[in-house]
């Protein structure tokens, strides 16, 4: 008896969690949906009015074109610093590498405040301010270590006669590389990508001090509309990026079949 | 000169080629910003009457700071004025009840998950990490409106008749509290899950085919196993929730305001960049203070308990 009513709590518990966790995003893109202006959840009339208004205010749509070229060069980074660390450090050994190691996943602990003061202030000397670059090159620091460790895993787990095989055929270590190893460890290449463009798509804080009006992400739009006068314009910008995050995730889970990835890994 | 030694000087080439797009993130995106930080807090700022980039003189760092000079007169100003005292002790008052929620919620989230059947589990993982995947500014707007006097938790606390009149919840130290929990818990609890599935089960089925009760076995085996990997998680905790940006900014009120909403502030509203750059270095401090706090407590308490 005291056993089951323990069990019921803690069943209890795992739902509250669970309302806890996704009840605020369900509530948004309701919100998004309803005619009222004002912070009534909608009843039953629902419309695509605040969605129509997105799509034909500039001001919103060159919000969205500027975070699409943000984190298409937050990918373009992720992947370059990701993909060549994963490497190093499946292939050889570094004196310091463990250190080493640690210290290219600090970027990721780093309270994006930080982040985006210490390169505003280098930005400002290097006359990089406000540049999409610089947005990109600071969503990369959060996507690198998340690319390495994806990788890192794919890479341990791959069978490394195939790349000898290559090799005693006469292939060169870069041919060996795109004909075998790329190849393989593809899926985990496009995992590493989607995580880097749902980190740039919805990132903020560095995306408010590092741009400038030209340069003007969708989140940095959402953010004093949020503060000074809520419309479900916002609601509607928010299904926007939940939408385009969706689209992604599901792109992702067709081009690589992830059960098999995970299975892969466990192997 | 065979093929074989080419080859090798071209790998030993390699080894260190393969590390440059790293280094090179790490020493002038990362490091080299940081330390530059550092050296903008110890200029001397231009009081407060500066007329955005360029500057009133038109010089590089015109407006924002004093060039050539060195002082450490912003972190005195810090640590004398009474108004960024209690915003530092706001701070950490903060970050240590984020820190106790999140690790109550987690833990046991953490337990339920481990304890899950696989179909479940699959489900239960989709869910935590799902609030990470979205836009924080999707989940502070829903929480908005949630929070609201009229809104959802209100009228069913009214409804439960728990509560006579709606409370006011949203922009109240309760309000940032559950969004920054909500923006730190996901991570937590997916450390502590990956720590739970990592133990030897073997040993808790043997403590319980000794005669331990479930209970005892979880509080004898399984907690203390885990504890190194929760403590991992505490201290992603505490050092997230000292950098609490959004939930104060948008959640909170004007006396809920952290150390990290201060930076822009100072920075962009008073134009003073050298006081900016002094308060994100502080934060740093703190930061870094709290792990080694950490470390030296729980490091004498493994040398206490292996003595």
């Amino acid at each position: 008896m005291k056993r089951s009513v323990g069990k019921i709590t803690f069943h209890l518990f795992g739902l509250l969690l669970i309302t806890y966790f996704t009840l605020p995003m369900v509530v948004a893109v309701l919100m998004s949906f309803g005619p009222s202006r004002f912070l009534r959840l909608p009843t039953n009339k629902w419309t695509l009015k605040w969605y129509v208004e997105f799509f034909s205010t500039t001001k919103w749509m060159d919000g969205l074109w500027n975070s699409l070229i943000v984190s298409s060069l937050t990918i373009v980074f992720a992947l370059i610093v990701g993909m060549a660390t994963a490497l190093a450090f499946t292939k050889y050994k570094y004196k310091w590498g463990a250190g080493l190691y640690t210290l290219s996943l600090t970027p990721v602990f780093t309270p994006a405040v930080i982040i985006a003061m210490s390169l505003l202030t280098v930005a400002y000397r290097t006359g990089m301010h406000g540049h999409y670059t610089i947005i990109a090159v600071a969503h990369s620091l959060w996507a690198f270590p998340l690319v390495i460790m994806v990788l890192k895993v794919s890479l341990d787990g791959l069978d490394k006669s195939l790349e000898e095989a290559a090799r005693g055929m006469g292939a060169t270590p870069i041919q060996a590389f795109f004909t075998v190893t790329l190849p393989l460890i593809m899926p985990s290449v496009l995992v590493g990508a989607l995580f880097a463009f749902i980190i740039s798509i919805n990132e903020f804080i560095m995306a408010l001090f590092l741009g400038t009006v030209d340069t003007e992400t969708l989140p940095r739009i959402i953010y004093p509309v949020l503060r000074y006068r809520l419309t479900p314009l916002v609601a509607a910008a928010s299904g926007v990026l939940m939408l385009l995050t969706v689209i992604v995730l599901l792109v992702a889970a067709r081009l690589v079949n992830l059960g098999k990835l995970v299975q892969y890994q466990r192997s | 000169m065979t093929i074989s030694t080419l080859s090798d000087r071209l790998s030993r080439y390699n080894k260190f080629f393969l590390l440059s797009p790293l280094l090179f993130f790490l020493i002038f995106f990362f490091a080299g910003p940081l330390l530059w930080l550092f050296r903008v807090s110890l200029y001397q700022s231009r009081g407060s009457s500066g007329f955005g980039i360029g500057g009133a003189d038109g010089k590089e760092g015109g407006g924002f700071y004093v060039e050539g000079t060195w002082t450490l007169e912003n972190y005195f100003k810090f640590f004398q004025d009474e108004y960024f005292r209690d915003i530092m002790f706001f701070t950490v008052e903060l970050a240590f009840i984020v820190t106790v929620v999140t690790m109550l919620v987690s833990y046991p989230m953490a337990y339920y998950i481990y304890k899950a059947g696989a179909k479940l589990k699959t489900f239960l993982l989709i869910i935590v990490i799902l609030p990470k995947l979205s836009n924080m500014l999707v989940l502070v707007y829903g929480l908005q409106i949630l929070l609201a006097n009229n809104g959802w938790i209100n009228k069913a606390l009214v409804g439960l008749n728990i509560i006579d009149e709606p409370v006011k919840l949203v922009y109240t130290l309760f309000s940032v509290v559950v969004s920054k929990v909500l923006l730190i818990a996901p991570y937590t609890i997916l450390v502590i899950t990956a720590a739970l599935h990592g133990l030897d089960r073997t040993l808790r089925d043997a403590a319980m085919g000794l005669g331990a009760s479930g209970t005892r076995a979880f509080l004898t085996i399984t907690f203390p196993l885990s504890l190194p990997g929760s403590y991992v998680a505490l201290l992603i905790t505490i050092v997230w929730a000292l950098g609490a940006f959004v939930s104060p900014l948008l959640l909170g009120n004007p006396d809920l305001q952290t150390l990290a909403t201060e930076v822009p502030k100072q920075t962009f509203e008073n134009v003073n960049w050298a006081m900016g750059s002094a308060i994100a270095f502080i934060i740093l401090g703190l930061m870094f203070l709290v792990v080694l706090v950490f470390n030296l407590i729980i490091g004498s308490a493994i040398k206490w308990r292996t003595a």
